[in-house]
Parts: structure tokens; sequence; C-alpha cells
């Protein structure tokens, strides 16, 4: 029994040291997620954390200021995903001469603030924000959206299909991938097509000349949420983001008017702390400061 | 709480963050599905959806219900000569059709089922499209046969009637091609489990226009003739009552006679047809004396009034009018698991002044589908349906079409389908296999504790045994840890024999014997566990010799024994002794010796 006693107590702090740090570690994972949708900081279905872990870290700009767009040089990619908010003056200010110098503008919106977007950077694309359903689907609701593309190449290399979930209705511009004619704007929302509803093939995905730029649309953030992208049968889906974050030019995801930016509680906390400069280095100051201390202690 | 249940509420703390360790790596499954499958305004969780049948014919078969629906209105449109409704709906039915044509996508039922259908509701299309065509024209002849004949245009007569016989050589067959065709959507139906209802009772009402088509003498015969035919014979009808609700019976009654000169005969064995609304309900025979007397309950007959006379083969009654009163109905609907989880049972009542028999009811879940029971003869129906994993709503209700009786829905009953569909065999053996798994996982942890215990103790006697010392970190053997008295140590010369030694002659003997460090340690141990049993320390000897010294407070030999203590970490871990050392040692032990004894500690 003795014996029992010994060894636990010997081990026992190595132990239990190592559940707490566990146990950190899984409150940490806890709090530092959310469950916002389309946000970075989202493990859950409808977060895009999965996105965010596959960019390329060399060559990824993340855009919290518009006066870094207007001065970026060479070839770029800007991405828009799910704006939620008016633009400001500065930030169409922005996209503006980004698409001024030659860049590409990808926006991804479906019921978010894309038309005032595309209206302040002088597009002739509008969102309609109106569901497309089609009975070409991937899972079992018409809502989810298979569509094809019109040409293989165009901005970006495209795969066949892409699986949109609660796409909406595009106008204007020329289209990269439509739905196929089993397909209908739904416009009552009712999931069936009705009187009045046609069938027929609908843009999902267009692009335009915007001067010297190109600006593309998606009628469908979606596909970068989790839910959409991690699965393997959506694996177009996930090719053609890939094609799009490693084509060989400079990737800037916007970052000012984003649900993919969207934090609360502990991952706010992080994401004000990762993106403040000077925050960052007042806390590292602290961590030194901290294991000075220990040190000193330990020492003693 | 003592240590035992320290440590089990320890290790049981260890196993499980293991698996909650084990259960998040993974895939941080935080929540589990059901409660993940929240709605949201921008997306659906696709491993929901993954759950349920991924592009199923049920997705559509609304969409072709509608479809093969049609063709019931339409021919019933046609038979009522409703000739403007009855271009709706074809118009209606032309559309549908447009689209099931085009309705060729990945589902559950291959190109070839639906084509098949398609070709066959095409073929009642164009027989409807036939017979609507030319019921129309034979309105028309019959208008101008009319009209030429109270001119009396003989040669336009003629005319007029090789015209209709031409008609009606074109419906000729018909009946036949459209009842190989509605065999075959109906087969079809089956096997997409469509209602087929409606387009089998289509079946029936083009049969009846075809037949009036080709034979427009027997549709004579049946004509309303409110009058009585003149001639000898007469034939009389009673009601009673003459007005009634729905499965309340009625009397029907009378008496045929024969009138032969100034002689009056009771026709006994005569047949007498019964008509409603110029349709026949019912046959009777006449008694010995002529009378006639049946009791019918109102079963399908819409409300209002109606019509009623009887016919023998010579002579008409005169009409009498049956009243139907409309009763409202309640449907009840409860819905109950079956063993298999993805099977509910849904059962009811229809339930007017009587129980509504033989009854369609249409069982409708999530507003969207459609399924069609029968009630019994007690009003009783029962339907089990196959849902998807996902909260449903249910309800039932009858539509209360053709009979006195107002329509009815039950309350919406939810119910909930786990998104894991399993049968109970496989949760029963489910269940086994992890239970046998837990059991398994956690004896192996436990056995690779012990083993792992065991050699960790192994090891540390060994080298106990090897070095002649306790294991570092510890203040004596691994025997009487909680004891107050010192580590007895192996060798029993070294023992201290305290009724006839004072500590510092053991010292004295142990200093030659063993040598100054041994020494130091042995009499350490001793004025260790003296200051213990004084001071109230528990388990001393799994605290460092510092420790044991800061613990010590409020008496007089605490700060020699701290002295004490401070040389004899000295002489113990220090390396080289100096003879200054063994004399500040032994000045130290000295003193605290005297303190204690002073204190009779």
């Amino acid at each position: 029994m003795n014996r029992w006693r010994v060894v636990a107590i010997r081990y026992a702090s190595w132990i239990a040291g190592g559940v707490f740090i566990a146990a950190l570690v899984l409150l940490f994972l806890h709090l530092s997620a959310n469950d916002l949708e389309f946000s970075r900081y989202n493990t859950g279905w409808n977060g895009a954390s999965a996105f965010f872990s596959d960019l390329p870290r060399d060559r990824t700009i993340e855009v919290f200021n518009p006066a870094i767009l207007e001065k970026q040089p060479g070839n770029a990619t800007l991405l828009v995903i799910a704006p939620y908010r008016m633009p400001t003056e500065q930030e169409i200010a922005g996209y503006k001469a980004f698409l001024a110098a030659g860049h590409t503008l990808f926006l991804a919106d479906d019921f978010g603030a894309g038309n005032e977007i595309l209206a302040g950077i002088g597009s002739r694309i509008t969102i309609n924000p109106v569901n497309i359903s089609s009975l070409d689907r991937q899972y079992a609701d018409p809502y989810m959206v298979i569509a094809y593309r019109t040409q293989n190449e165009g901005p970006f290399v495209m795969p066949p299909d892409l699986t949109l979930n609660g796409a909406a209705l595009l106008e204007g511009g020329t289209p990269l991938v439509l739905t196929s004619v089993m397909s209908w704007a739904d416009r009552n929302a009712n999931n069936r097509l009705n009187t009045g509803e046609e069938m027929g093939t609908l843009p999902v995905m267009v692009q335009e000349s915007v001067g010297p730029g190109r600006l593309v649309v998606l009628s469908d953030p979606s596909i970068f949420v989790n839910t959409m992208y991690v699965q393997p049968e959506n694996g177009n889906n996930r090719a053609l983001i890939h094609h799009i974050i490693n084509a060989d030019s400079t990737l800037l995801i916007d970052q000012m008017n984003s649900r993919t930016a969207d934090a609360k509680g502990l991952s706010g906390i992080l994401h004000v702390v990762r993106n403040t400069g000077i925050i960052e280095i007042f806390i590292f100051c602290l961590l030194i400061l901290g294991a000075a201390w220990a040190w000193r202690k330990k020492a003693f | 709480m003592n240590a035992k249940t320290r440590y089990a509420v320890f290790f049981l703390l260890v196993v499980a963050l293991l698996v909650a360790l084990a259960l998040t790596i993974p895939s941080p499954l935080l929540y589990t599905l059901e409660e993940d499958s929240f709605p949201s305004p921008f997306h659906q969780n696709t491993d929901v959806l993954k759950h349920l049948a991924t592009n199923s014919t049920d997705d559509i078969v609304p969409e072709i219900q509608e479809f093969v629906d049609f063709t019931g209105p339409l021919s019933l449109s046609i038979r009522v000569h409703d000739v403007e409704q009855a271009r709706r709906d074809f118009e209606r039915f032309q559309n549908s059709h447009g689209s099931l044509k085009n309705l060729i996508v990945k589902l559950d039922m291959n190109e070839s089922e639906i084509q098949e259908l398609e070709r066959n509701t095409a073929l009642q299309k164009e027989i409807l499209d036939t017979l609507l065509n030319t019921t129309i024209s034979l309105d028309e002849l019959q208008v101008m046969e009319i009209q030429y004949h109270s001119e009396n245009n003989q040669d336009m007569l003629t005319t007029i009637r090789l015209r209709g016989e031409e008609l009606r050589k074109k419906v000729r067959g018909m009946g036949a091609r459209y009842q190989n065709a509605t065999e075959r959507v109906a087969e079809s139906g089956r096997k997409l489990g469509i209602n087929m209802t409606k387009n089998q009772e289509s079946q029936s009402t083009v049969n009846q226009i075809i037949e009036r088509i080709e034979h427009p003498e027997a549709e004579a015969l049946l004509r309303v003739d409110t009058s009585l035919v003149p001639g000898d014979d007469r034939i009389s009808l009673f009601l009673r009552p003459d007005t009634g609700k729905y499965r309340e019976v009625i009397e029907y009654m009378g008496i045929s006679l024969s009138l032969q000169g100034n002689v009056t005969r009771r026709e006994g064995g005569k047949q007498i047809i019964l008509y409603m609304d110029d349709v026949p309900f019912s046959t009777v025979t006449t008694d010995s004396f002529g009378y006639y007397n049946t009791k019918i309950p109102l079963e399908r007959v819409i409300s209002g009034t109606h019509t009623v006379y009887s016919r023998s083969p010579t002579s008409r009654s005169v009409n009498r009018t049956l009243t139907v009163e409309q009763v409202p109905s309640a449907t009840t609907l409860s819905v109950s698991h079956t063993n298999r989880s993805t099977i509910v049972n849904c059962s009811g009542a229809v339930m007017a002044n009587f129980p509504v028999r033989s009854a369609s009811v249409e069982i409708v879940w999530d507003e969207t589908h459609v399924l069609v029971t029968k009630t019994d003869s007690r009003g009783w129906f029962m339907k089990e349906i196959e849902l998807p994993p996902g909260r449903h709503t249910i309800l039932a209700r009858f539509n209360g079409a053709g009979y006195p009786i107002d329509p009815s829905a039950s309350a919406p009953q939810v119910i909930e389908i786990s998104l894991i569909p399993r049968t109970g065999d496989e949760l029963e053996l489910w269940d086994i296999l992890l239970v046998i798994c837990a059991i398994a996982i956690l004896a192996g942890f436990v056995k690779i504790t012990l083993y792992y215990i065991q050699r960790m103790t192994r090891k540390i006697e060994a080298r106990a045994e090897k070095t002649g010392e306790v294991p570092a970190g510890t203040s004596g053997s691994l025997e009487d840890s909680d004891s107050d008295l010192p580590a007895r140590p192996a060798d029993t010369s070294e023992l201290m024999d305290p009724d006839n030694e004072t500590i510092i002659a053991y010292y004295s003997r142990l200093l030659e014997e063993k040598g100054l460090k041994a020494a130091s340690w042995r009499v350490y141990q001793q004025l260790a566990a003296r200051v213990a049993r004084d001071q109230e320390i528990r388990r001393h000897r799994t605290l460092t010799a510092r420790e044991i010294s800061r613990s010590c407070k409020g008496k007089p030999y605490c700060r020699p024994f701290a002295r004490f203590i401070a040389v004899y970490e000295r002489i113990r871990y220090g390396g080289i002794v100096s003879v200054k050392d063994q004399t500040v040692f032994e000045t130290a032990l000295h003193t605290t010796d005297e303190q204690m004894e002073g204190g009779r500690h």
C-alpha cells in the first residue's frame, strides 16, 4: 500500500500538471471559437475556419485599412466575402483604386451589402435577392443547386461544376457559371416551382471588366463555409477556391466589411490582439516579464 | 476525504479528460448534430441534409402528383359538359405535362421510368383531348339536329346523323386504350409511391363519357323526365323521411300497378329501379301484392336536394325530393414511433354524426407530402409512413368530397426522427459493441497503469537496494511513511536504542561505524521525528529537511534545529565536508538536543 502511495505522490504532480494543461487547452479551444455565421473563428459547419486555415500565409494580406488597396502593386486578387454593411466612401475608393490598378476583385455575396459595393464601383451587375432552386441538386434540398461552368478557363481555372447553398440570382455581366435548365428563381420562397416561376439556366457567377480591372461576382458566399468547403462531395468548390487563392498573385482578404471577421468573446479579444501590432508587442513583453520573474524565483 | 478517495477521483478525472480529448481532437463535436441543425438565413448544414433522402423521388412526387391528378378533374369536366372548365383543365394539364418533360434529373427513378410515365400520361392526354373535341362537336350537332328537326329538313338531319356516327366511330376503342394507359400509369405510380386514386377514378368517368358517346340511345333512356309516362301502367314512390343526414336510413317504398281496361292489377315480382338525380342506385323487386320497400342509408351523397324516382320496365313514378343535410366532422390523429426509427404509425378516426366509413383521408407531413389512406367501417384509419430524419409536422385531413359532411383536419402532430436511423436490432448490437469496447479500453488502461506502477516500484526498490538509501525526495524507507517514528534502516546495527542510548551516543557510534554522512542522516531522522511529533506535522517523511525546519515554530529548539538542518544539508549533499562543518554540526546537534530535552520533547 505504501508503495502505491509513494509512486502516486511522486507522479501525481506531473499528472496533475498534464491534466491542468490539457484542461486549459480544451478551455482555450472552446472559448476561442464562436458560432457566428461565416466567422473565421467558427469551427462549426457555418464558419469559415477551414478556408482561412488553408490560406497561403506567405502572400495573403488581410485588409483592415482601405489604403492598402490603393497602393497594391503587381497582380493581386481581393476576396470580399459576405459583406454585411454599407461600405464607407474610403472603402469604395479603395475598391475603385484596386480595380483601376488592373487587379481582380472577387465578390461573394447573396443577401448582404454586395449590391452597394457593386453600385459604388460602377458595376452593371446586380444581385437579385431571390434564392435559386433546382431539381439538379447535390442534397435533398432544392436550394443546394449544382451549377456548371460555361468555359474551362475564366479568370481562374474553373472546375466542371459547383455546389451552391442558397445562391441568389445575378443579373448583368458575362456568365461564368450557370445552373442547369432544371432551375428556377424561387420568388415566393416555397421551394416549389409555381406558376410564374420559369425553369431555365440562371447565372450564379459572372464577370465584368471595370476599367483595366476585373470584377467577378459569385452569388453564394456559402461555398466558403466549412460544410461546403471540407465535405468530399463538394471537392469542386474547394478546387475553385484553391485555384483562386493559389493563383500566381497576391491574395487580399477583406476584413473591413466581411462576416468572416466577426468575432465575439475570447475570439474577439484574440482577433484584436492579433491584428493590433502595439497590443501584440505589449502582450509579448508581458510574457517575457512573466518568464523572467519565474526564472528568478526558480533560481532563488 | 482520505487519500484513496482522492486518488480514485483523480484517476476518474484523468480518464474523463482522456475520453474528452479523444472525442474532441479528431472532430470538434461540441454539439450533437440535432442541436447543430439550427436554421440559418444564409445556408443549410449539409451534414443534416446528408441524412435526408438525397434527390429521391419523394422530393418531386408532389410535382408528379399534381400532374397525374389532372386527368381526374379534366374528365369530370367533360362529363358534366362544362366545356370551358374542361378547356381550362386541359390547358393546365398541358403546362404540367410540359414541366414533366423537363424532369430528367439525378433521381432514384431512372429516365426510362419517367419516359414511361410521360408516354402513358401523354396517351391519356390525347384521349381526353379527343373526348373533349368529340363532346363539343356532338353538342353542336345536337343543337343543329333540333334546329333542322323543327325545320323538318330531312337532308340536313341525315347529314348531321352521319356526321355524329363518324364522330362516335372515332372514340370507339378509346376506353380500352385509356384503361391500358391508366393501368401503366398506376404501375409507375405504385413504383414511385404516387397516389393514383384520382387518375384511376378518371377511368370510370372516361368510360361513362365514351359509353354515352357510343350509345346515345342508352343515354336517352336515362334522360330526366319529370312527367309520368303516358300509358296504363302506374308506379308510386314514397320516402320516409324525406330529409336525412349522413348514414341516416331512408325508406323507399311504393306499389306497382297495371291498368287493364277497368281492372287495376297489382304487379308482383316486377323489378323496380330507384334513381337519384337520374342515376340508378338500387334495384328492388315487388312482392306478390305489388309492394316494394327498401331501406338505404345515406352514404356518398352530397348535401342539398336530390330528385328521386323509381322505374319499372314500363312505367315511372313521380319525382320525389330528398333533402340531405350537411353535418360537421372531426378528424383525429395520433402519431407514434414504431420499431424502426424512421417509420411512424399514424392512426386516427373521422367522425361525423356517425363514423365516416370508407372515406379517403389525406395524411400530410411537412405540408408538402401527401399520403392517402381509407377509413374502415368504424371510421378508423391507420398508416405507417417513412420519414426522413428531423422534426416533422403531420396532420390528417378529410376533404369531405362527395359526402354530406364538412371537411375537417386533425391538430398537427410534431414528431422527431433521429438523425441516426437505426433499427432495433442494429441498436442492440451497437450498444453491446459499445459496451464491450468501453470495457476493453478501460481494462487496457487499468492494465497499463498497473504495469507501469509495478515497473516503477521495482525500479525504486532496486535502486534503494543498490545504494542502501531511500529514494531522493523522501526522508525514509517505503514502510511506515505515515508514522512519526524515524525510518527503520535495513541494517539493524543502525538502529537507536532509545532506552539505553542518548542521541549523542547514537551519533558517536554511527560516526565511528558508518561515517559522518550516514550518522548525520540517522541523527537528522531522529530529530525530525521528534519535531514532527511535537509540532504535529503529519507525514513528515514526505517533507524535505528544509520544509520540516520551516514548519517548526514557537519552540526554543526551532532556531538551533534550523541551524542543524542548514549544516546537515551541507554535509549530506555538499560533497567534501570540512572539520569545521563537522564541528558546527555537532554543536548544533548538542544545542538542539539540549533544548529538546529541556522542554522534554
